[in-house]
């Protein structure tokens, strides 16, 4: 996990907004945005104050520098933060600074020069109880704003910032020797005195703008440097700061203005909105302040808090996560311990949509994926979050579903057809069709039905995925090493990350080649309405997926509509298996997928076209026109029909290509059940499968464990099927067993211990 | 609350009482009173609990 955080050292959440970098109080301009938008001047105000020690003044002179750095500056106009500020001026009514009770500090700081930027240096360090020494050789304050301002309005600024501090004014003293002030006992002294006075030999040969004078720190800023009046005042600021850690630490730190930022933003996020014109004598009415303060975007490197459905989903930023994740993948001994993102990390679709927007490169993902091993190592991961889809790659793979088959009377494949596990138990007829097709093009096709082992990646099962990497290997390696015509683009990107030497091809790629012989009464139903085609998340930089289609729906005549942002969106909510873990997610990402266009979709891996069906979206796998399947909407079959789809696919094959008999058979079971739609919906909800249900009731049967409801002549059986502990509730009949209810849980019993025979401790009764 | 029904153990054909049950997810231990068999300790666990307080639990524990 270490390179994972030390990618997020690159991570530019935190980074300053474009304004900010450019502003020479480094203004939280977003902070002031914030509250000006919500109209609230008063906290607006303190934000600015803050900022600049004497708000009128600044608010009078700023020439807005932020403006030339503003992105909207392009589009339409940038965002006018100085009328903002001066509506906020005038607008705000708590105007006095706070009295803070902070104990006096018997350090001595001198400042000479009372212009603008020797009096922000005073006000700051007074303001954190500094014995502070104002020496102005004039009998004014304030240098260079009697030129610039009305005295009435700076003098007032002034006077206000200064009510509550005490420092020592000395006016008409002109400070011509330095050491006197040296020999004084002045720690530090700030030196600006002004444009032409005298820097009293501090800047020298080499410039530089600050000294040490046996021990006391001098430092020289404001217009003595040349500096604009705003930057003058920014000086004394920084300076008074750079005062302090000279007096905390000893160190000489002068402070180098930097503009940089790493910040970023998505160009989706600016949309053109006219500047607003204040309508009343240069300040903004509160309609037309939060009109002007909402054409800021509030700029922030935030392209994965909107692209990431994690992120998005739990309103949490990604270093948030890290955190979390870090400290649920550390050992139970660390410090650092806690389990707070064991959902989290499982809820993960492993789409790589935030890898294609972060401008830091981080592998977010990645991390996720790694911190999955970590928790199944660390025994941390809930079995109930994989057990489903575990078992359904097992029965993939097992006896009734896999199939390795060199083509009919061949013993040689050049190409073998690898549909994935789930093409086939949606509709036999998907891999069926399209193999007899393949065969027409090229009898030396071979078939190779199993699952890809990507399930075993997701549950964090390392060995696990291991081993069912090695067994593809072995069934490739059995047919003559074919290159591999892959229809479903997970399998082909874990085929690529897992198994580089297998050569693939996407099968759609390959069905567009030669002469297009697309042509059934669907395709010509389907002429007259626009489509959208949906990338899979995982056909992402998988080129020859998505031209692929694309071709196959041009040579069908079939009008497309590209998303409005192609194929960067996230997962339908089928990958990492995240739905079990956390069904809500599954819901919100249905829905944002679903809601990407009006146009129904195109796509081309099996699972989001269920979803869409499930969401009620009208979705069509590209093998439905072609081969004239299912239509947009319809029924999917639930989960125990999807297995019987996959035998019924290999017995099918096997019988009619192959002239073989299926060798193993699943059994019929003995046990009848009535199932009504809504006990199967609810089984599928819950992953459930008639065999459970049917496993519940021949235990209750042959142990007597079972509840009897005496009102409603109905029994309650429960039993724990791996991870989970499946009820239900059912009613003997002639027939069979009706099934008047069904639920799980994930916490265990603990009187199964004593049932199962592993515990004699009977306390628990 | 909705009327309790009448539950029998149908081994030991006895009416389910309440008391107290051990429940273990994720290492974590909790006792919790729900109907039991006097007699040979069997739970019933009613759908309103599973999918109500028991579901908050787990989840509280996946993310504690």
């Amino acid at each position: 996990m270490d390179q994972f955080l030390k990618q997020f050292d690159q991570c530019r959440q935190w980074e300053k907004p474009f304004c900010t970098a450019t502003c020479p109080f480094h203004m939280d301009v977003l902070d002031f945005q914030e509250k000006m938008a919500r109209g609230s001047y008063n906290a607006a105000f303190k934000t600015f104050r803050n900022a600049v020690a004497f708000p009128d003044i600044v608010a009078a002179l700023c020439p807005e520098y932020c403006a030339s750095s503003c992105p909207r500056k392009d589009l339409d106009q940038a965002v006018q933060l100085n009328l903002l500020e001066k509506t906020c001026v005038a607008k705000a009514t708590k105007k006095d600074p706070t009295d803070y009770n902070v104990p006096i500090k018997n350090r001595k700081i001198a400042v000479v020069g009372g212009g603008m930027s020797g009096l922000a240096c005073a006000l700051r360090l007074s303001s954190k109880k500094y014995d502070v020494s104002l020496y102005e050789k004039t009998d004014r304050l304030g240098g260079r704003l009697w030129e610039l301002l009305p005295p009435a309005l700076f003098l007032e600024d002034v006077r206000r910032q200064f009510q509550f501090e005490n420092y020592s004014l000395h006016l008409n003293t002109e400070v011509l020797n330095i050491k006197e002030l040296v020999a004084q006992g002045f720690e530090a002294i700030y030196i600006a005195t002004g444009k032409g006075g005298s820097d009293f030999g501090v800047l020298g040969e080499g410039y530089v703008p600050y000294r040490l004078d046996k021990k006391t720190a001098l430092f020289l800023g404001g217009s003595l440097l040349e500096k604009d009046p705003i930057h003058s005042i920014a000086d004394g600021l920084d300076m008074a700061w750079a005062i302090e850690i000279y007096l905390k630490t000893g160190k000489m730190e002068y402070p180098i203005f930097s503009s940089e930022t790493k910040a970023a933003i998505s160009k989706d996020r600016l949309q053109t909105l006219a500047a607003i014109v204040p309508s009343n004598d240069g300040i903004f009415t509160d309609k037309e302040s939060l009109a002007e303060a909402s054409r800021c975007i509030r700029c922030q490197c935030d392209s994965c808090r909107t692209d990431c459905d994690l992120s998005a989903f739990y309103k949490k930023w990604p270093l948030k996560m890290r955190d979390e994740i870090m400290s649920t993948v550390s050992p139970s001994d660390s410090i650092l311990h806690g389990t707070p993102a064991i959902r989290l990390i499982n809820t993960c679709t492993d789409c790589r949509l935030f890898e294609e927007s972060c401008p830091a490169d981080i592998k977010f993902c990645e991390m996720l994926r790694e911190a999955r091993l970590r928790l199944h190592n660390l025994g941390k991961m809930p079995g109930a979050y994989h057990q489903f889809w575990l078992a359904d790659m097992e029965h993939a793979n097992g006896e009734f579903a896999a199939l390795v088959k060199t083509p009919p009377h061949e013993t040689q494949s050049n190409y073998a057809f690898f549909p994935g596990c789930q093409l086939g138990a949606t509709d036999p007829r998907y891999v069926s069709e399209t193999y007899r097709y393949l065969l027409s093009k090229d009898p030396q096709t071979g078939l190779l039905l199993r699952c890809c082992g990507v399930p075993a990646a997701w549950s964090g099962n390392e060995k696990r995925h291991a081993a069912e990497i090695a067994s593809l290997k072995n069934d490739w390696e059995r047919l003559g090493c074919p290159t591999l015509i892959i229809a479903c683009p997970s399998c082909a990107r874990e085929l690529k990350e897992q198994l580089p030497e297998v050569a693939t091809i996407s099968l759609y790629e390959i069905l567009s080649q030669g002469e297009p012989l697309w042509g059934n009464s669907k395709i010509q139903k389907k002429q007259d309405c626009l489509y959208s085609i949906f990338d899979p998340c995982s056909a992402k930089q998988q080129e020859n997926f998505q031209t692929g289609v694309r071709e196959l729906v041009s040579q069908c005549g079939i009008a497309i509509e590209e998303l409005p942002n192609g194929d960067h969106h996230g997962c339908c909510g089928f990958g990492g298996h995240a739905k079990i873990a956390n069904p809500a997610f599954g819901d919100y990402v249905a829905k944002q997928r679903s809601g990407l266009s009006e146009n129904p979709y195109i796509t081309y891996c099996i699972n989001c076209r269920d979803i869409f069906y499930e969401e009620r979206k009208p979705a069509l796998h590209v093998l439905d026109l072609l081969f004239d399947l299912n239509e947009e909407t319809g029924a999917l079959p639930n989960l125990s029909e999807r297995r019987k789809n996959r035998v019924q696919l290999k017995e099918s094959l096997l019988t009619e290509l192959w002239e073989e008999k299926m060798e193993a058979i699943p059994e019929t079971p003995k046990t009848k059940l009535i199932l009504t739609a809504e006990i199967q919906q609810k089984m599928n909800e819950q992953k459930l499968l008639e065999e459970d249900i049917i496993n519940v009731l021949e235990f209750a049967d042959s142990t007597g464990r079972r509840i009897f409801d005496q009102e409603k002549k109905t029994y309650t059986a429960f039993r724990e099927l791996g991870y989970i502990t499946c009820w239900v509730e059912y009613r003997p009949v002639q027939e069979g067993f009706e099934i008047l209810n069904v639920y799980t849980h994930r916490i265990t019993i603990e009187l199964e211990m004593i049932w199962n025979g592993s515990k004699t401790d009977f306390d628990l009764r | 609350m909705e009327a309790k029904p009448t539950l029998i153990c149908d081994r030991c054909h006895v009416e389910l009482e309440e008391a107290e049950a051990q429940f273990l997810y994720l290492g974590n231990k909790m006792r919790h009173k729900v109907p039991r068999c006097p007699q040979c300790g069997l739970v019933y666990l009613p759908e309103s609990l599973v999918t109500g307080r028991m579901r908050k639990l787990e989840e509280a524990l996946e993310e504690k």
